[in-house]
């Protein structure tokens, strides 16, 4: 039954995000982040086995999200009622940073991300940030603005994996992950929403590998994910994580590699600086990564068979980090 | 591309062999794939293979693909005797083939880009291949170390070849030569990463660390034929940027040229032998690096006589060096001794390879030896004085290294993993050594006709 109302609400938020990019009215959009946040605070809430910490993840997420929407209401307002004010501007661009978590505003990611499950890690991580980067607006009228929303995002890129590589909790590694890989969206939508769409689709698909992996291990500690994974899924652990060192041919590698692409054609060194280091620091941290997963015990045998549907999983994994950039390059 | 197809369809053939076969029939094919290589050898200009959309093929690509195949194919024969390969062997002779089939088509390839993915991919096995296979903890930095340095080395290349496409649609690096007057920060960018992989010095310090933490067979890959990368890629960008090149590389060969004197003194002070072969890679990996940035025909063929009897003679010391070290559990010179003074024979052949490695005649090292001071003396006649003072300290420390290893003060009988060394297990030396002789007399074939 729980599981039953957890996907109706998550269900209905997604709903309100896809309603969301349909509107043409900045207060639409906003009305449909809040109707979308509430919707998700019941599906992030449920646990099979509730402990009395549920409510401090929530608890933050919600009232971060609450804050950022408050400050994008304010500057509407603002806006509706002294059109040449700048300072709408900055209360939307704080606003929206908030809600993305980007550097510095990032403090209420990790200590959610902590206390939520790993299907709310996925949502909140990898699949509402999309909805929110593709509706945050230009700030054409302010150039300054911009400069700091990307500059925020180009921060997001260097700090998340330097806090990943400190991060004791699998789910605080994730939380970076996630604020370095909405950093990232943010630069490629400098370049075009269609490029966001479709990074995000990969990031999502990935995420949700990522996700089940680690939540079928019930892995907690970062020194303890060697022993904690299962040994049918390692093999695509260990690809997933190669996939987002930036290796090539592996999906990460050809994604970013599009954007740099499209960076060089746009001159944005600063963009092409950014995703380069970042790819830089992301290599040593999933390295390591990598190494803590394989480090209990041999692959006896690849791949390590288990039931038919988790040798499917794994190999779909691999598949998918594997061969899935080539696919994206030559359609791209 | 032949070559290609006949690598995956004898592997599919052998996968179906069962499992003790499979290795002796993967060494057999290495065999098979590299005499077929050997029909690219054609000379000047490209070679029959070069019929092909994707690739193209010339003796520098062929001698190294040769190369490849051979190194790869003695790496699984020599890890398959030695007895300190954990987990399943089989993992590890798939990971050499994927990683010998990603540099064939690595030295195949026409355009910068694909030889970018092939050469960031061949990573991958070799990091899998030390994290699974290596002797210890320090293996995890160890791999962060190689990754980082040839991976962040090589990011300006991917800006550069990513600017070609962009302005000229393709990054396709053959027959086309830009007459245009770069900076030294796109000759940095191009050259960087191939500059690290080599390893030149300053980049080097990857190298060492690296070694001491792969097994056997990982150290001959590591040795033998990834290293060569870089001089393949240097002589690659070359083809096509080579215009105005002169002041940086001078700063390139000066910088080489300390470094073949800063890579001998290390190599006098290490007590472990694969430390001490490591360091031995960056004096003799300066070589190329002065004969290709001395811009001149002579230099470009010393360098390809080094990079490839480094690759054979290299390999051959990872090699024994393996066998010594399992003999006593112990990769200690002062620990090798006793190993060594227990069977002789040993001692002869790490006299060999000893000699080999110093460049002493008939080996071919000498020939590109010679072949680079001349190049580098084109430049400034007194280049030479850092050269001289190199042969001297590698002369010190290969001596060194030989007394240390079959003489001591202590007369006692020592015990020994295995009392003789079959020759079985010295195979994978003679087979090591038997190119070099091919390389001897065939020493012109990368002159230009």
């Amino acid at each position: 039954m729980q599981l039953v109302s957890m996907l109706v609400f998550l269900t209905l938020s997604i709903m309100s995000s896809i309603v969301m990019m349909f509107v043409s009215s900045i207060f639409w959009v906003w009305v449909m982040i809040d109707i979308s946040t509430l919707f998700m605070i019941p599906f992030l809430a449920a646990e099979s086995r509730p402990k009395k910490s549920w409510f401090t993840g929530v608890g933050v997420y919600f009232v971060v999200q609450f804050i950022g929407s408050v400050s994008i209401l304010f500057a509407m307002v603002i806006d509706w009622a002294f059109s040449t004010s700048v300072f709408c501007s900055y209360v939307m661009c704080l606003g929206f940073s908030l809600k993305l978590g980007l550097v510095p505003l990032h403090f209420w990611v990790s200590r959610s991300f902590a206390y939520f499950h790993y299907g709310g890690i996925f949502v909140v991580g990898a699949g509402q940030k999309v909805f929110v980067i593709a509706c945050v607006p230009m700030f054409s009228d302010v150039p300054f603005c911009a400069y700091l929303f990307y500059g925020m995002a180009v921060g997001s890129m260097l700090y998340g994996p330097v806090a990943m590589f400190n991060s004791i909790l699998v789910k605080s590694f994730l939380a970076y992950s996630s604020v370095n890989h909405t950093g990232f969206l943010v630069i490629t939508s400098w370049f075009g929403l269609h490029l966001i769409y479709l990074y995000s689709f990969i990031y999502c698909v990935s995420m949700m590998f990522l996700t089940w992996m680690l939540w079928s291990g019930r892995c907690v500690l970062m020194k303890e994910l060697g022993t904690d994974l299962p040994a049918c899924y390692k093999t695509g652990f260990i690809a997933t994580a190669l996939s987002f060192s930036g290796f090539p041919p592996f999906l990460d590698f050809c994604t970013k590699y599009v954007v740099i692409q499209i960076a060089m054609e746009g001159r944005a060194f600063i963009a092409i600086f950014a995703v380069l280091a970042s790819s830089l620091m992301n290599l040593i941290v999933w390295i390591w990564v990598t190494s803590l997963a394989a480090s209990s015990g041999m692959i006896s045998s690849l791949p390590p068979s288990s039931s038919l549907l988790s040798d499917i999983f794994n190999i779909s994994c691999i598949s998918w980090n594997l061969f899935s950039g080539m696919a994206f390059g030559m359609l791209y | 591309m032949s070559l290609l197809i006949l690598m995956v369809l004898s592997c599919f053939c052998v996968v179906f062999l069962n499992k003790k076969d499979q290795v002796v029939a993967v060494i057999n094919c290495f065999g098979v794939w590299s005499a077929f290589s050997l029909t690219y050898w054609g000379g000047s200009g490209v070679s029959w293979e070069s019929l092909s959309e994707l690739f193209c093929v010339d003796i520098y690509s062929s001698s190294l693909i040769s190369l490849t195949l051979w190194v790869c194919g003695i790496s699984i024969m020599v890890s398959s005797a030695l007895v300190n390969l954990r987990g399943t062997f089989n993992l590890f002779w798939v990971l050499v083939t994927l990683l010998a089939f990603m540099l064939v088509q690595c030295f195949m390839v026409n355009t910068l880009a694909m030889f970018y993915v092939l050469f960031e991919s061949t990573l991958v096995p070799m990091i899998s291949i030390i994290g699974i296979w290596g002797g210890q903890f320090e293996r995890v930095p160890s791999i962060q170390y190689i990754a980082a340095y040839t991976v962040g080395g090589s990011f300006p290349l991917l800006l550069v070849f990513t600017a070609m496409e962009l302005h000229s649609g393709s990054s396709f690096m053959w027959f086309i030569c830009s007459k245009m007057d770069f900076n030294w920060i796109f000759w940095t960018a191009c050259f960087l990463g191939f500059l690290i992989k080599l390893p030149a010095y300053p980049f080097h310090t990857w190298l060492p660390k690296a070694h001491v933490q792969a097994p056997v067979g990982g150290s001959v890959i590591l040795a033998g034929i990834l290293l060569k990368l870089g001089g393949y890629g240097i002589t690659r960008l070359m083809m096509l940027f080579s215009y105005t090149l002169e002041s940086f590389g001078i700063f390139v060969i000066v910088l080489s040229l300390y470094g073949s004197v800063y890579g001998a003194v290390m190599c006098i002070r290490q007590s472990d032998v694969k430390k001490l072969i490591a360091f031995s890679s960056v004096p003799h990996m300066a070589f190329p690096v002065i004969g290709l940035f001395s811009c001149t025909e002579v230099g470009l063929v010393g360098a390809y006589i080094m990079l490839v009897s480094h690759g054979f003679i290299s390999s051959g010391l990872f090699v024994l060096c393996g066998i010594s070290s399992e003999l006593v559990h112990s990769r200690k010179i002062k620990a090798m001794n006793e190993g060594v003074r227990a069977i002789p024979s040993l001692g002869f052949i790490w006299l060999v390879m000893i000699m080999a490695n110093l460049g002493v005649p008939p080996c071919p090292v000498i020939i590109s030896e010679v072949l680079s001071v001349v190049s580098a003396i084109a430049l400034w006649p007194w280049v030479f004085v850092p050269l001289a003072l190199y042969f001297v300290l590698s002369g010190v420390y290969s001596f060194s290294l030989y007394c240390q290893l079959t003489t001591s003060k202590v007369k006692h009988k020592t015990e020994v993993l295995f009392n003789e060394v079959t020759l079985k297990d010295m195979k994978a030396m003679y087979l090591l050594l038997y190119p070099l002789v091919e390389v001897l007399f065939k020493w012109d074939l990368w002159a230009m006709a």
